[in-house]
């Protein structure tokens, strides 16, 4: 330890500090402002007690290795947020979506009888379709024409959502799943190999099954990695979602609330 | 010894000192290094991290010399953590003894 220490090179504050925020870019700002000022006084608190900068920020370590325990510790805090927590999240959110789809169709409801009543009636329809372009759309049946697109559109938008959500949630299961199969049956072969190996039999089939022993093994770590994987893609899959949402409520948020 | 044995225990020797004492950084990181041989720095994320589990708080007080100091105090939760922690490791230490006999 004392080796690695004399091997360190001398830093002051400044030096301390610039390396150890770049080390820390990637966490949220807040933490880092809040880190950054713990360090800031420890340099000052020192200074008082008449200790050298380079001899402080000795004793405090190097700024990779400390980045590296802030990030322990905050994953360490973040594990306790747990996956069903978030799932429910989602769930919630898809509910005031559908509800606010819901108030926007009441509030456009006289419209949607009229334009009902015009889709069944053709000839009204196509009449209206000559008025208008003979006196170039009158400004409130456009507004009108753009409720009734904004209503079709937000259905459409949930029906989509819905599909791609579940298709490719069950997909990303799927994976995970299959993921866990591939890796038994590897283990499968795995252990018949074994089983094989300790039992009397012929120097063919003797080679035979140590070859196998060795496949049994790189098609259980193979399966292993895909559940890994698609573990992964499931929360890139959930960060997604909640950005998707994101969009939606500053899309429709400033008209509805 | 060993770096992740002595992480392990620095829980416990944070709230043991913070249960008789309110401490601000600097002065608790001295307190600790000075009896075990660890990187100083390593301990503000500990901190941080006690302080996000709501077992520590945090209340800037004037000095006399300079600006306010940031002081770590327990709470409710945290000096019943570190009662747990303190039976643990009498505990375990006694375990450990016996079979070092």
């Amino acid at each position: 330890m004392n080796n690695q220490r004399s091997r360190e090179p001398l830093r002051g504050r400044k030096k301390f500090l610039e390396e150890l925020k770049d080390h820390l870019i990637g966490i949220p700002a807040e933490d880092m402002k809040e880190i950054l000022e713990d360090y800031e006084e420890h340099f000052k608190m020192g200074k008082k007690e008449k200790r050298k900068e380079t001899e402080i920020a000795k004793s405090l370590g190097n700024p990779k290795e400390i980045a590296r325990e802030v990030r322990i510790e905050l994953k360490k805090d973040q594990k306790e947020i747990p996956l069903e927590s978030r799932v429910v999240e989602i769930f919630v959110e898809t509910k005031k979506f559908i509800k606010k789809i819901i108030k926007r169709i009441n509030d456009e409801i006289p419209f949607i009888r009229e334009s009902i009543k015009k889709f069944f009636n053709p000839k009204k329809r196509l009449s209206e379709k000559k008025e208008q372009k003979k006196t170039k759309e009158v400004p409130s049946k456009k507004k009108g024409r753009n409720a009734w697109k904004i209503v079709l559109l937000s259905f459409l938008d949930l029906f989509v959502f819905i599909a791609v959500f579940f298709s490719l949630l069950g997909a990303i299961f799927s994976l995970f799943i299959s993921g866990i199969a591939i890796s038994l049956s590897g283990l499968i072969i795995f252990s018949t190999s074994i089983t094989m190996l300790f039992s009397t039999i012929s120097e063919d089939l003797r080679n035979l099954f140590s070859a196998s022993l060795f496949s049994g093994i790189g098609v259980s770590s193979f399966g292993a990695l895909i559940s890994l994987a698609s573990v992964q893609v499931g929360k890139a899959f959930f960060k997604g979602v909640k950005w998707y949402f994101g969009l939606h409520k500053k899309a429709f948020g400033g008209k509805n609330e | 010894m060993d770096t992740q044995f002595k992480k392990g225990v620095m829980d416990l020797c944070v709230l043991s000192i913070l249960e008789k004492e309110d401490y601000y950084g600097y002065k608790l990181v001295q307190k600790i290094s000075k009896d075990i041989a660890i990187s100083e720095g390593t301990l503000y994320p500990i901190l941080r991290r006690l302080k996000k589990e709501e077992l520590l708080q945090t209340y800037l007080a004037e000095s006399k010399e300079g600006p306010s100091r940031k002081y770590y105090s327990l709470t409710k939760k945290g000096k019943m953590k570190s009662k747990e922690l303190n039976l643990g490791w009498k505990e375990f230490t006694i375990k450990v003894n016996k079979i070092l006999k």
